[in-house]
């Protein structure tokens, strides 16, 4: 399923520029994004703010289609241009179909944010096979699959920015949460890898790592949880979809050229020193 | 695709992605050295002969040859019937 808010252009992707040149820093130029898990929360809230920078974004999403054309309504109230496509992040053979409606609607991802993420909380002792796995292929071999495809065309052109969206319980670790935090975890592992593998190609590979942030998926989490969470801050309460979007923003953009395979806390202080 | 052709889109994909002249790739030139490709340079270079050929070579083949016409080799055992 793909749905176009604004007609393409047709034109190409914007041509490379030097980092650190006077037109990098004078003149934003309009980027091809990919979002996965945007439909809604954290993910949504990336989309909306890369539009806002003015890239054309994709939204991505597994399931929730009218979610996802709120997304697309909010890209376009941004005065950007954006594409819903569907697909399973934890299935390559879905990616690549992404990607590939990505590139005839827009041109080759130069932005990719790996936010998509589910999950199935259990303790370690009971949690089922299929749980452990599900959440391991959603939020680790996802992030793999799209980074993979998307290096592609990014070390073709020499240029590319590559955000996850991971979790403070990857840092700390959870109580009930042994596969999310253990995908979580892993996820800067990959992202340091990646880092290194393509550092020599102005490709940056960085990630996010948001403490409670008031999302539904959070709200799965029991209410004691939640406030034990909440209290871990020393700010005292939990970040929004916004703030977070805000460091992926700026972890996306040509002002962080230099930043590469850091784990970036947006967290209310709950890591700092760790 | 004879050797020929397989020779000049390998012609082509170094010249674009290592930046070195078309001179300089020989047969005998030794991807690593003589044309100073590092291991990223030399998955680009399958990605871009899979794109100009249409045979994927595996990795870790890859990863192994040395000279240009090593590679030739490698690419001339996974071109189908239909593609040689």
């Amino acid at each position: 399923m793909t749905s176009v808010v604004q007609p393409s252009t047709g034109s190409e992707a914007a041509p490379h520029r030097v980092p650190g040149t006077a037109a990098a820093q004078e003149r934003p130029v309009s980027r091809v994004a990919l979002v996965t898990g945007a439909s809604r929360g954290v993910g949504r809230a990336i989309a909306v703010a890369l539009a806002e920078q003015g890239h054309r974004v994709a939204v991505g999403y597994r399931s929730g289609e009218d979610a996802a054309q709120e997304t697309l309504d909010l890209i376009a109230g941004a005065g950007a241009e954006g594409i819903a496509v569907r697909g399973d992040v934890g299935t390559g053979a879905e990616v690549d179909a992404m990607f590939t409606r990505v590139e005839e609607a827009f041109g080759p991802v130069e932005l990719l944010v790996n936010n998509a993420g589910i999950i199935r909380d259990g303790l370690a002792v009971t949690l089922s096979d299929v749980d452990w796995a599900e959440v391991l292929r959603t939020n680790l071999d996802g992030p793999f699959h799209c980074a993979r495809r998307a290096l592609r065309g990014m070390l073709r052109r020499r240029w590319g920015r590559i955000v996850n969206v991971g979790s403070i319980v990857g840092l700390l670790g959870s109580s009930g949460q042994v596969n999310y935090a253990s995908a979580k975890a892993g996820l800067l592992g990959m992202t340091r890898s990646l880092a290194r593998e393509v550092a020599a190609r102005n490709i940056t590979v960085n990630t996010v790592v948001p403490g409670p942030v008031s999302t539904e998926i959070l709200s799965e989490l029991p209410s004691e949880r939640l406030a034990e969470l909440t209290r871990m801050a020393p700010m005292n309460r939990m970040g929004t979809p916004a703030e977070v979007a805000a460091a992926v923003a700026f972890l996306a953009s040509d002002a962080a050229a230099f930043i590469t395979g850091t784990a970036l806390p947006v967290d209310g202080g709950i890591s700092m020193g760790g | 695709m004879n050797r020929d052709d397989l020779f000049k889109a390998m012609v082509d994909a170094c010249t674009e992605i290592l930046g070195v002249s078309e001179d300089a790739v020989t047969p005998d030139a030794v991807l690593r050295e003589d044309l100073n490709a590092d291991s990223l340079d030399l998955a680009e270079l399958a990605m871009a002969m899979e794109d100009r050929v249409g045979v994927s070579v595996p990795d870790q083949a890859f990863k192994r040859v040395t000279t240009v016409s090593e590679t030739l080799d490698l690419i001339e055992q996974h071109l189908t019937p239909a593609q040689s």
